[in-house]
């Protein structure tokens, strides 16, 4: 059974919309994400440096806690039309978004 | 070879005996709750139609279908669920991206195996219709179809980025027909045969 899920989304963005970015993140996103029961676990920010001649990558690392609340947190943005309008907002700023999901390798707790 | 699919859709109100009547008459499986966006009933072209005097249909969303690919994991299945999911890929979608679809859709059974039968379809007509594809399954219990399948992480880590308003690669559009039945009979094997 899969426990605790991650939610990876990966953010690459020009130089200079940075700050841009983390506004939208903060106030078109945050909050919604909590009631759609998803927890911001850690953000970073790679290279480790603004950059000013090539593009940055944020990264935001969100979890629920497993795959119920997944489908819950799936179901309620796919219902919410403000959801996909962030999303399309902040792919204007975006070079390249990805979003990833991750859980501890099932194939090492099988043992292999 | 192609074959017809309907989903069809009750005037509210329907008269009680004409449902009777109705559901006596013709193959017809009455979805169960938790059906989405599909109607009351799939008829899955292997008996008549709803019948001509039969005057409370809202809606006969009647589709055509060329099959993709498809495998009988058990061609004399005798129950208990078919799913079907009728869904719409966008318009401006690219090639690649729908092919990768196609063939991510067909892995499913490889890793789950509660789909007992299944079959991939594209949606050829009529020229009205809204759908692109259909997506078929036929399982032995319903929990095959609201654990194994939906709880698949083979389904929601990498089959749902195709259909999520989140992930960069969605394709399909939000408007699903996500329906399913008990049924008795294996409406693929006749269709795969």
């Amino acid at each position: 059974m899969v426990g605790k899920i991650h939610v990876l989304d990966e953010l690459t963005v020009e130089p200079g919309l940075l700050d841009q970015v983390r506004q939208l993140m903060a106030q078109g996103y945050m909050a919604g994400a909590s009631d759609r029961g998803m927890t911001l676990e850690q953000t970073w920010l790679t290279p480790p440096v603004e950059l000013f001649d090539q593009p940055n990558t944020l990264v935001y690392l969100w979890s629920v806690p497993d795959a119920a609340a997944w489908w819950a947190m799936r179901g309620a943005a796919g219902r919410d039309p403000s959801v996909s309008e962030f999303w399309t907002e902040m792919d204007a700023l975006c070079v390249h978004r990805k979003r990833r999901f991750l859980v501890t390798d099932p194939l090492v707790e099988e043992g292999r | 070879m192609s074959r017809e699919l309907a989903l069809v859709t009750l005037v509210d109100g329907a008269d009680p005996d004409q449902v009777t009547e109705l559901e006596e008459s013709v193959v017809l499986g009455r979805h169960l709750p938790g059906t989405v966006g599909g109607g009351h009933y799939t008829w899955d072209g292997i008996d008549d139609p709803v019948p001509p005097g039969f005057e409370d249909v809202a809606h006969f969303d009647l589709v055509e279908l060329e099959l993709i690919d498809g495998s009988l994991g058990d061609p004399g299945f005798t129950g208990k669920i078919k799913r079907t999911l009728l869904l719409q890929v966008q318009t401006d979608a690219h090639a690649d991206s729908v092919a990768a679809f196609e063939r991510d859709l067909m892995a499913m059974p490889d890793h789950i195996p509660a789909i007992v039968n299944w079959a991939l379809s594209r949606v050829i007509g009529p020229a009205t219709t809204r759908w692109t594809h259909c997506w078929e399954q036929e399982y032995y219990t319903l929990d095959g179809l609201k654990v194994d399948y939906m709880m698949s992480p083979h389904h929601w880590g990498l089959i749902d980025g195709w259909f999520d308003p989140e992930m960069p690669q969605q394709i399909v559009d939000l408007d699903l027909a996500h329906v399913y039945h008990d049924t008795d009979r294996s409406a693929l094997a006749a269709a795969l045969d």
